[in-house]
């Protein structure tokens, strides 16, 4: 158990565990500034969205759709199906923030993400006081570096070659996280149904393939998990 | 109209986030729902990875395009496995990205 003396030290710790994402975040965001711009948008909407929204594939998305001219109710369906598994973080991070107030819980909600969710969780656990601080930390370091990047994307404009492959930037670092989190032998069958169920699932609309794989895997993991074990 | 639709898509997005965090206060989570939740990370970013790697431009099958992302993907898997290290993984799997597209692609 980690107890930290003080906020800050909390805070920090949570920036340094988020740092080595940057790497692979800022590139995305630049290449969403560079697709914002090429959909439409005036530079002040693509930066109010990483404010407003603030998630990262679905901007893309919404930035696609709004290029094609989606119905409205289309364009929220899809950002909800796609951003649903974002309950599943908030139910995996509840139990954890069971103490802390209802501000704090809408803060660290509004700052939650793939990158932020999956170096917290790790620590979440073995965290005493102050906690909230930890998750405030990895949070508003992705939130600083997503505007930033934005930004620098909308700067540059279409001057980004596609060859650069920057959006491939974002898988590398997901399976920087994958590959040393699977210990058990239920890990390796939560990630390989998963894996395998996304290609299969890949044609389905709005990224519901997504939603059913994470399904899938997390399915063949609690089959493959020892029953009195794995509910911490 | 554009910034009324950008104030609900964060809403949505919010909300979605906020759920269990606000309205489960501090009961602990119903037992069968804390045994599916240690899965959800590797399986949400497995499900989020394989298909950007496998097809990136959906299902036709562009050896130029697909080629270079298995290969810097499978230099990706072997550093993080050796090493751990996000940084390391990132930069050689970047690096065979652009080595085998010079190469396939001329």
């Amino acid at each position: 158990m980690t107890d930290f003396a003080q906020p800050r030290q909390a805070f920090w710790a949570g920036v340094r565990a988020l740092a080595p994402l940057l790497l692979g975040v800022i590139p995305f965001g630049v290449l969403y500034g560079v697709l914002a711009l090429k959909s439409g948008l005036t530079v002040w909407q693509a930066q109010a969205m990483s404010t407003l929204v603030f998630a990262g594939s679905a901007q893309i998305v919404i930035c696609q759709m709004l290029a094609s001219h989606t119905p409205l109710v289309v364009l929220f369906a899809a950002i909800a199906v796609i951003n649903l598994r974002h309950m599943l973080y908030s139910a995996s991070m509840a139990p954890h923030l069971g103490k802390v107030s209802l501000g704090w819980k809408s803060l660290l909600a509004y700052l939650l993400t793939d990158e932020a969710y999956a170096v917290v969780i790790q620590r979440l656990a073995t965290l005493g006081s102050h906690r909230q601080w930890f998750v405030l930390g990895a949070g508003l370091t992705l939130w600083l570096n997503w505007q930033a990047s934005t930004a620098v994307g909308l700067w540059l404009g279409a001057n980004i070659p596609a060859r650069w492959g920057l959006d491939f930037a974002l898988p590398l670092t997901f399976i920087a996280l994958i590959v040393p989190a699977i210990r058990s032998r239920a890990d390796h069958g939560a990630v390989w149904v998963a894996g395998l169920v996304s290609v299969a699932a890949f044609a389905l609309p709005y990224k519901l393939g997504l939603i059913v794989a994470t399904l899938a895997g997390v399915g063949m993991g609690v089959l493959l998990s020892p029953k009195p074990e794995k509910t911490t | 109209m554009i910034w009324l639709t950008f104030i609900g898509l964060g809403l949505v997005t919010f909300l979605l986030r906020f759920s269990f965090m606000g309205l489960l206060g501090q009961r602990p989570l119903p037992a069968g729902l804390a045994r599916l939740l240690p899965f959800v990370p590797l399986a949400v970013l497995t499900a989020i990875t394989v298909p950007e790697v496998l097809l990136p431009a959906g299902w036709g099958w562009d050896t130029a395009t697909v080629l270079p992302r298995v290969l810097a993907a499978g230099v990706a898997i072997s550093v993080a496995w050796l090493t751990g290290k996000v940084g390391l993984t990132l930069l050689l799997g970047m690096l065979t990205l652009w080595l085998v597209q010079a190469a396939v692609g001329g």
